[in-house]
């Protein structure tokens, strides 16, 4: 029977632990188990025949850590091919010869961790991880396996590459289960519903917990990834903790009390067992024998409509959600000036601030005609997503950037957007289905927005229709049926709200809209928006594309759930209100605050108060000019603390917090003295090729940029070529360079190399944690600074 | 027999003050005003973040000249064969306080440098006081024992490289999610490896870890 068939059709058994089992048989500590394949073939075959013997109908080839990282045919050390061929020959000879009924078992190609941290946090970029399981599962693909089981997944980046490349390189059911903790967490932090949206999103064929805990303990993710799934659910526990008793391991739950849970986990909804660490074919033996012919929980199709994250799930089922709309230049000039800079950390705080105002979602649109979107747009969601634990809303037309963010998304991403052309259609729906996500269907088509409710619920029928021929649910698609401007057309908004709602009620679809086009043209446009928003939600729109800033939309948006039962006990509605109190200006708090700072704005930056000096320089710049503030106070200011910093009366986090205050200050005097004067010169800093730590480097460019230095950051792990372009490309005669460790001080001899040969005017300033000044004068440095300070007057030395 | 790889989970001692202030650089010398209303304000936020989680696997030791065999990893080290002389056993260890704490302090240094190096400080000060932690578990697992001075690979004569061997014995990816860069540093960032040395008689005594370190200009390091 076909393995797709047979999940549906009933209970399923899976095998237990091989780790312990070969381990008994002599495996060592550190020794690479898939050798055996080859070199114990027949130890392997042994211990598959035992658990088809025991009653698994699926036994994993023993393939947890068959890459080509560690089998890459050099050396005398096999290629991935060899020992994956012998793994899948290995468990299909012992599907054969085991007692019993042959018909019902199946070989399951297993592929674990690839032994790397993805990108950011570590340095293996996700497309790299992508064809490292790509290679494993062609492998298993060509030997004939049944189907395709990843396991012990302990971040939810790591499994989308692997179900990625089983996705492309095969058409075998894919089964998957990540390693929960006792809080229901991944290691990097996903909880069962972000991972069941993602990988349903994803067609995963099941979906379940193994390793780390035990039967017990598993019961808790049992019940949440049960609540959250429609496709069957696995369960793949530790026979509990490992001890060691007379240098045995010896695990603390035995067969029959395992095997008693294991009902316990049936009764939830468990429909595929098995076992990880320590469990052996008794352990299966039992629970086959326990489960088998009790009664199975049925698959329910759950209906919720639902997005991801790396690290949560956001339903569109129970309250409105505020989809931030500030990470999108139109109409912004310093947004815009930021993607033409490639300001990356510009984006990540307008989304750190929508997050911090309550947005559940950000919506990401870098598009500008002079840019590389799809470079860029990827770019901003790898980086968004490695801060921010909201999901993201891709918002693009260019099909080919649509394509890449939805790649490399950590999660079930919202698509914005398709809409009833067939053309956009055609080419939207099939990312959609491909990656999962949650599409934004905007009610236009080929003749334009209708105006009025009756055709824009025709195109969504006509799109809902298409949809499913993508084979994409009703319950993945979002309506928005276009909020238009009441100032051209006065009854615009009620054909919108109409729209809302028998998008609810007749269709039965979620519904969003982005709503501030409603007060387009008009004076204070917040009062029309809020109020719209009001009734919009009254109709039972699902969400909404708004500005988390607005105090009359989150006023709004509070007011309503409170008003309409969806705040309990009123608790979200008093923590946005209670700390309001309406008329007071922010100009109270600076005079308190400079009551308390005898000094003014010299003390504020002293003492490293951020707000206060800014709020402060901004009194100030009413009765003096700017270049005056400069000089006689801010500057002052900064001697004070880089003298200290240098004398040790001060250390690096009040230089930095110093440095943040007197920024601050800095960006009041910005704003009244035309850009460009005063500009000292630009130094370029970066973290060299292979060194991912970069706080060493961060420091130092704020205090540069602190004296006036123009900063150009080329981040962390940068190859040598780049830094060298970058420095002809704009002239520049001094570069940092930042190493953490031993290991990366070559890569920095390399780039000082390049640096001197190719930019000879250009002065190299080393430094890091590892750094000497012997080292410095063996990889030719030009200076070794021990601290941000010594850079900066070096740089002072140098470029004047 | 077969080796057993223990795991432990949770960091229970108290982060100090006095640690966090060393790991920002200030010698000896206490935050006040705006500084440790930062510290009271970035504390709370690591530690919530902290997964402390550990492995470690008991071995033979034996010391021939200079090399050390660890039964599942053979180093050949002046500086580690000093040490080990006189043990019989050693822990293979590592341990992490997660990857959350990695993505809080990138987070942070978004919003401000200077809370970025707070929260690191914090998270220096939480793996080392695991660490300290874990040493007392395994003394007093090994009460017939007295413990050397961890020895982490990158120090004395040990190359980095021993990382590799390490962590793999050690099977870290899976038990605890610690992996290695190319570069062979160590991810999620805030992770310690070390070989633990045990002797049945207590010969060698070291006070503090940053004895037997030669970097001696560096500034974290503890006064005689």
């Amino acid at each position: 029977m076909d393995f797709r068939e047979r999940l549906k059709s009933g209970i399923l058994y899976l095998d237990g632990g091989t780790g312990s089992i070969l381990q008994s048989l002599g495996l060592k500590p550190g020794e690479l188990p898939e050798k055996w394949n080859i070199e114990r073939a027949d130890d392997i075959v042994s211990v598959a025949k035992k658990y088809y013997e025991a009653g698994s109908n699926v036994v994993y080839t023993n393939t947890f850590g068959a890459n080509c990282l560690k089998y890459d045919g050099k050396d005398g050390r096999y290629t991935v091919e060899e020992v994956v061929v012998a793994a899948v020959n290995n468990t299909r000879k012992a599907s054969l010869e085991a007692a019993g009924d042959k018909s019902d078992r199946f070989v399951a190609l297993d592929i674990g961790p690839i032994g790397k941290m993805l990108e950011p946090l570590g340095d293996l970029a996700f497309e790299d991880a992508v064809s490292i399981f790509a290679e494993t599962v062609r492998a298993g693909v060509k030997a004939g396996a049944d189907l395709i089981a990843i396991e012990t997944m302990n971040d939810s980046y790591e499994t989308k590459a692997a179900v990625l490349a089983a996705k492309e390189n095969s058409d075998l059911p894919i089964i998957v289960t990540n390693v929960y903790d006792e809080n229901c967490k991944l290691m990097t932090g996903a909880c069962p519903e972000s991972m069941a949206a993602m990988l349903e999103g994803l067609s995963v064929d099941a979906i379940g917990a193994n390793c780390s805990l035990g039967p017990k303990q598993m019961i808790p993710v049992a019940k949440r990834l049960h609540a959250a799934l429609s496709v069957p659910l696995i369960m793949k526990p530790n026979a509990g903790m490992p001890k060691s008793v007379d240098g045995k391991t010896v695990y603390d739950v035995l067969p029959e009390e395992f095997s008693e849970i294991m009902m316990e986990l049936q009764d939830i909804g468990v429909r595929v067992f098995g076992g990880c660490c320590g469990t052996t074919p008794d352990y299966i033996k039992a629970t086959v024998e326990k489960t088998k012919s009790r009664e199975l929980k049925p698959v329910v199709e759950k209906e919720h409509s639902v997005i991801s994250s790396s690290q949560e799930a956001v339903y569109f089922d129970k309250i409105p959600i505020l989809i931030g709309e500030r990470i999108n230049p139109t109409g912004k000039k310093l947004f815009k000036e930021a993607l033409r800079n490639h300001d990356i950390g510009y984006v990540l705080n307008e989304g750190i601030k929508q997050k911090e105002n309550g947005a559940h979602v950000l919506d990401v649109n870098v598009g500008l005609p002079e840019i590389d979107e799809p470079a860029l747009l990827k770019e901003c969601v790898e980086e968004l997503q490695s801060v921010i634990s909201l999901p993201l809303q891709i918002d693009t037309t260019d099909i080919e950037a649509m394509e890449g963010a939805l790649r490399v998304y950590n999660g079930k991403p919202m698509v914005n957007s398709v809409n009833g052309k067939e053309e956009v259609m055609n080419a939207v729906f099939p990312l959609v289905k491909k990656y999962g996500g949650f599409v934004v269907c905007l009610t236009l088509d080929e003749d334009g927005i209708p105006d009025n409710a009756d055709k824009r619920i025709e195109i969504a029928k006509n799109i809902i229709k298409k949809a499913a021929e993508y084979g994409i649910k009703k319950k993945d698609l979002i309506f928005d049926p276009l909020a238009m401007a009441i100032s051209s057309d006065t009854n615009a908004a009620l054909a919108t709200l109409e729209s809302v709602k028998r998008l609810t009620n007749e269709l039965n679809v979620k519904s969003s809209l982005g709503v501030s086009n409603v007060s387009f043209g008009l004076p204070n446009r917040d009062f029309i928006t809020s109020t719209f928003f009001t009734m919009a939600m009254d109709n039972g729109l699902s969400g909404a594309i708004m500005n988390p800033f607005s105090f009359e939309m989150m006023k709004a948006y509070h007011a309503f759930l409170a008003l309409k039962g969806l705040d309990e006990n009123c608790t979200g509605y008093i923590s946005f209100a209670g700390d309001i109190t309406l008329g007071e200006t922010v100009s109270k708090t600076v005079s308190q605050s400079s009551g308390d700072t005898p000094d003014g704005l010299k003390g504020a930056i002293v003492k490293g108060l951020k707000e206060e000096a800014a709020a402060l320089a901004a009194k100030e710049l009413e009765t003096i000019d700017g270049l005056t503030l400069i000089n006689e106070q801010i500057v002052p200011a900064l001697d004070i603390v880089g003298v200290g910093f240098e004398k040790k009366t001060m250390f690096l986090p009040q230089l930095l917090m110093s440095a943040e205050a007197a920024k601050g200050a800095f960006d009041e005097v910005k704003k009244k003295i035309p850009q460009g004067s005063g500009n000292k010169a630009s130094v370029i800093l970066a973290t060299v090729k292979g060194d991912i730590h970069d706080i060493g480097k961060n420091i130092v460019k704020v205090i540069l940029e602190n004296y006036g230095y123009n900063v150009i950051d080329l981040g962390k792990d940068v190859e040598p070529e780049i830094i060298v372009n970058e420095a002809i490309d704009k002239n520049i005669t001094l570069v940092g360079l930042s190493a953490l460790m031993t290991t990366t001080v070559p890569a920095m001899e390399e780039t000082i190399k390049l640096l001197h040969e190719k930019k000879p005017d250009c002065k190299v300033v080393v430094g890091g944690a590892v750094l000497t000044q012997e080292y410095a004068d063996m990889i030719k440095a030009d200076k070794y600074a021990k601290n941000a300070m010594e850079t900066v007057r070096y740089a002072e030395e140098l470029l004047v | 027999m077969a080796a057993t790889i223990i795991s432990h989970r949770g960091l229970t001692r108290e982060v100090r003050l006095d640690q966090i202030e060393r790991y920002m650089g200030m010698g000896g010398v206490s935050a006040e005003g705006e500084l440790s209303r930062e510290i009271d304000r970035c504390r709370p936020l690591i530690m919530n973040a902290v997964n402390a989680m550990a492995c470690y696997l008991e071995t033979d030791v034996k010391v021939d000249g200079d090399t050390v065999d660890l039964s599942y990893l053979s180093i050949e080290s002046k500086s580690l064969s000093r040490l080990m002389r006189g043990c019989n056993k050693a822990i293979l260890i590592a341990a992490t306080i997660g990857p959350k704490v990695d993505m809080l302090i990138k987070k942070e240094a978004v919003v401000s440098k200077a809370s970025a190096l707070v929260m690191n400080s914090v998270a220096v000060a939480a793996i080392e006081s695991y660490m300290a932690e874990l040493n007392e578990h395994i003394a007093n697992e090994y009460k017939e024992y007295s413990l050397r001075p961890r020895f982490s690979p990158g120090y004395g004569d040990v190359p980095l490289s021993t990382q590799i061997d390490l962590l793999r014995v050690l099977d870290t990816n899976r038990k605890i999610g610690v992996a290695l860069s190319d570069t062979l540093l160590m991810t999620p960032e805030k992770s310690v490896s070390a070989i633990i040395g045990l002797a049945e008689d207590g010969c060698i005594h070291i006070d503090k870890d940053c004895d037997i370190c030669p970097k001696k200009d560096c500034e974290y390091r503890l006064g005689d």
